[in-house]
């Protein structure tokens, strides 16, 4: 796998960029439908929408954006994969991504069941997590770059 | 004229040696990429709608009123990022033929926008209540987003080039 991604990535013209502009475009489908429900929840953005129906018309961007973020992210992990385990940052993007996952997930549950209907505490709360988490996920994944800023300083 | 000196004057500036020499660099990238997804992907909801392929159950204006500012915020949040990133090497990236597609992929966006305004303006009160808009402002939505996708495209690329 790391040969096929080497060889992928180093001889077709141009691949390297057009891989990483479908991660960006993957990213700005994720974090608009994740970051406006959540302000949805909390009642700061999108108030002409009913909440369950901008829930019903966005959870399907979200999760459709899932596997385009993976298969146009997992060509460059396969292909160097010490330059990311060996990087601090690496390992909070993964954390903060997990997270996200978590709290975006229970939140589809409690969409599911009708709790999102009249948000409460525990859903405005979760939506809060959900928003912080995945803000801090997509700048810890630009930060990957920068790791000896923050980690080895000098 | 992309050659003068004025570009290489502008990383000489206090701000572009702050911005350039510190942790201040990574921070405006990562908050130009937030600023980028989050304005493309709400845009994205907005363009759609228009397009007649989403969100049918509401008229434009309504996703438009709730959408527009969180928009044209993130926008001037990348415009600044993005400037303070450009000068810190303003000689190099304005000879960079990734760069210049971008930025004239971002004219046309804005033509495409003020096309879109001026014609939506010359209809009568409610066209955005009939089920399907019409055609030729169907396309300016269709067209809005190749173009921001494209200067997605040269943004990265810019950093392929250098």
């Amino acid at each position: 796998m790391t040969e096929l991604s080497i060889r992928l990535l180093s001889t077709v013209p141009g691949l390297p960029p057009v891989l990483q502009t479908v991660h960006l475009l993957g990213l700005a489908m994720l974090m608009a439908s994740a970051v406006m429900m959540d302000l949805r929840l909390l009642s700061l953005a999108g108030r002409g929408q009913q909440v369950q129906e901008m829930l019903q018309r966005l959870f399907p961007w979200l999760f459709w954006a899932l596997p385009i973020m993976l298969l146009s992210g997992l060509p460059f992990l396969l292909a160097r994969p010490q330059r990311y385990f060996n990087n601090p940052v690496f390992a909070y993007k993964a954390g903060f991504l997990c997270l996200a996952l978590l709290a975006t997930l229970l939140l589809w549950i409690a969409f599911r069941r009708g709790a999102t209907q009249q948000p409460a505490w525990p859903i405005k709360s979760l939506a809060l997590v959900s928003l912080a988490a995945w803000l801090m996920t997509a700048m810890s994944g630009r930060w990957i770059a920068y790791a000896d800023y923050l980690f080895w300083p000098g | 004229m992309l050659q003068h000196e004025f570009w290489l004057n502008l990383e000489y500036t206090w701000l572009a040696e702050q911005i350039g020499a510190t942790w201040l660099f990574p921070l405006f990238n990562s908050l130009h990429v937030l600023s980028i997804t989050l304005m493309l992907g709400a845009l994205l909801m907005l363009d759609l709608r228009l397009a007649g392929f989403a969100a049918r159950v509401y008229p434009y204006r309504t996703l438009s009123r709730d959408f527009l500012p969180w928009i044209w915020l993130a926008f001037l949040v990348a415009v600044l990022t993005g400037a303070g990133l450009f000068i810190t090497r303003a000689s190099a990236h304005v000879l960079n033929p990734a760069f210049q597609w971008k930025m004239l992929l971002m004219v046309l966006a804005g033509l495409n926008m003020l096309i879109f305004h001026y014609r939506h303006h010359r209809l009568a009160n409610g066209w955005d209540q009939q089920h399907s808009v019409r055609w030729s402002l169907r396309i300016t939505g269709m067209t809005s987003l190749l173009l921001w996708a494209g200067v997605m495209l040269g943004g990265r690329w810019m950093g392929h080039i250098i």
